[in-house]
């Protein structure tokens, strides 16, 4: 069973002036068990919205989701099983991170352990005490994850987790969400930090003004967007050039390298015609794409 | 849902304005003392008594009788605010996630609300009247002639001021969950009690038997008032059914309001 469902899931937001405003457009989504999802999308591409919706804290204007195989009306039966993160997460602002959490525990019968467990995981511990208002970005990312942790639960649903951090703090989180995928948990994580959903999530669905683009695992959504293009580094690079524009190649320098359009499958007729030439290749690679190229192509 | 209600109870008691508000009562409790202290006149015969205190029926010359108004002032302000507070803070989100059930969560804030004014209004009151009680002995008439009857009222005024307190607790936080900020609630009780029930009492004065100032001073008196025709349990009833009707207007709005 999926742990995470959403059928034709339409949100409009109905406004005072004007028509409404349609956040998510009949997404279909399913993810499985264990592992974890990247939810990509551009800003206004409706990823939050679809994950209130998943929450119950917004109700669809049409279409579906099911957490754990509970609907939104039915959320109270698994939500001791799901750890969440919704934006920027907001807590009383003159109690401490260890108060608010402490307070959000208690609804679970959580103790303080588990609760200082879930800060110091998260780096907070030495300023659990201090109140929230005097918390940076980063600190209130980082409590939001420990209110999300602390439940020990077994599906994750992260908003943009590392809104805000350094890149100490980044790599902390990418590396506990890994490790959390790892243990067999589902995480669902939402960013917009398209290098970092690369190196941590098994799985993506990218998002584009409220509907589903493209979803798969990490390696088939990156060869969508397969470039056709290969890296040649050889000296001198203008001789290169015209020996292979010659040969009629398409070829044009870029830095300090030339991008040939030819399939890597044909690779050898770069290296065939630049040796004919006596120019000797130092590095003939297929182009790389990442998940940002593939992204920005398809949600643009 | 007991560990819910306690949460909110704990958040409560936590507040800075409850912790304020508490504050100045006491402040004001030792103002009043100093003043009856000061006014009081042993030589008068007709001196400070046990009725200045409290006496039943509407009657805003006794000290508690008076103090109680303005403490309804302040649970509607405490009730708003505890509500207003979360929306201001957009914790509503955090919250919901872990309890999605929404009418649970709603009826703990209401319960906590009216569970921690009520006890305010009877221990603040207490304190006040035991403040009070040496400027009678001392300075005043002594509790001789008191007898049973006047413990009796007074425990029945500290019973009802209670039950009334944490009504008005619920309406500001119920004003508030519908206006989601607790300056709308304020407005709204202030303005619906200072100038509408004024308007309307010049205009319509045969509808004062409908009107919560006067139902509010019934239920509070323990006494009917002259010339409005209601009961203290018909007050009370009105009263109650003037809340039921804002507490599920609170709940219908509360339900089905996306949290953004």
């Amino acid at each position: 069973m999926p742990v995470i469902e959403i059928q034709a899931l339409r949100k409009a937001y109905r406004s005072l002036r004007g028509p409404p405003t349609t956040a998510v457009d009949g997404l279909d989504l399913s993810v499985a068990e264990g592992g974890v999802f990247g939810f990509l999308g551009p800003n206004g591409s409706g990823k939050t919205t679809t994950i209130r919706c998943l929450l119950g804290l917004v109700q669809p204007s049409g279409g579906g989701t099911r957490l754990l195989g509970a609907e939104p009306g039915d959320l109270s039966t698994v939500v001791g099983r799901v750890g969440s993160m919704v934006e920027t997460p907001q807590f009383f602002p003159n109690f401490s991170g260890r108060r608010n959490l402490e307070l959000l525990a208690r609804l679970d019968g959580i103790g303080r352990a588990q609760v200082d467990d879930a800060l110091d995981l998260v780096g907070l511990g030495s300023r659990a005490r201090s109140p929230f208002r005097t918390y940076s970005l980063g600190m209130k990312q980082r409590l939001g994850l420990a209110a999300a942790l602390v439940k020990d639960p077994e599906v994750l649903i992260l908003d943009e987790p590392a809104n805000g951090l350094d890149p100490a703090g980044i790599k902390e989180i990418r590396d506990l969400v890994r490790r959390l995928g790892s243990e067999g948990r589902t995480v669902f994580v939402s960013s917009h930090l398209l290098g970092e959903v690369q190196q941590m999530c098994d799985r993506v669905a990218i998002l584009a003004r409220g509907r589903l683009v493209t979803e798969g695992p990490v390696a088939e959504v990156l060869a969508h967007g397969r470039s056709s293009r290969l890296v040649v580094r050889v000296e001198p690079l203008d001789v290169a050039l015209a020996t292979l524009r010659a040969a009629e190649l398409e070829a044009s320098v870029e830095d300090d390298h030339i991008l040939v359009q030819l399939p890597a499958e044909d690779a050898a007729r770069v290296t065939r015609v630049l040796a004919d030439a006596r120019l000797y290749v130092r590095e003939l690679r297929p182009e790389e794409v990442d998940l940002e190229t593939v992204f920005l192509e398809l949600t643009s | 849902m007991t560990s819910i209600i306690a949460v909110e109870v704990q958040r409560a008691l936590a507040r800075r304005l409850v912790r304020v508000l508490v504050l100045f009562a006491l402040l004001a409790i030792v103002f009043v003392v100093i003043i009856a202290f000061a006014n009081a006149d042993p030589a008068e015969v007709d001196g400070f008594s046990p009725a200045d205190i409290w006496s039943s029926g509407f009657d805003d010359d006794s000290v508690l009788g008076a103090s109680a108004f303005l403490f309804l002032l302040m649970a509607v302000l405490g009730g708003s605010s505890f509500i207003g507070a979360e929306y201001r803070a957009g914790t509503l989100t955090t919250l919901l996630t872990w309890e999605p059930r929404r009418l649970h969560v709603l009826a703990a804030k209401l319960l906590a609300a009216a569970v921690v004014t009520g006890v305010l209004f009877v221990v603040l009151e207490s304190l006040l009247a035991s403040a009070l009680a040496p400027v009678v002995i001392v300075r005043g008439t002594g509790f001789e002639d008191a007898g049973s009857d006047f413990y009796r009222s007074l425990a029945g005024f500290l019973g009802r001021g209670a039950l009334v307190a944490a009504g008005c607790a619920v309406l500001g936080a119920s004003i508030a969950v519908i206006g989601r900020n607790t300056t709308a609630a304020l407005g709204v009780v202030l303005g619906y009690i200072i100038i509408v029930e004024q308007i309307l009492l010049g205009l319509r004065p045969g509808w004062d038997a409908w009107f919560l100032g006067e139902n509010l001073g019934i239920v509070l008196g323990g006494a009917t008032i002259d010339d409005v025709a209601r009961s203290v349990p018909g007050s009370a009833l009105v009263l109650l059914g003037y809340l039921v009707v804002v507490v599920a207007g609170a709940a219908v709005v509360f339900v089905g309001r996306d949290v953004t």
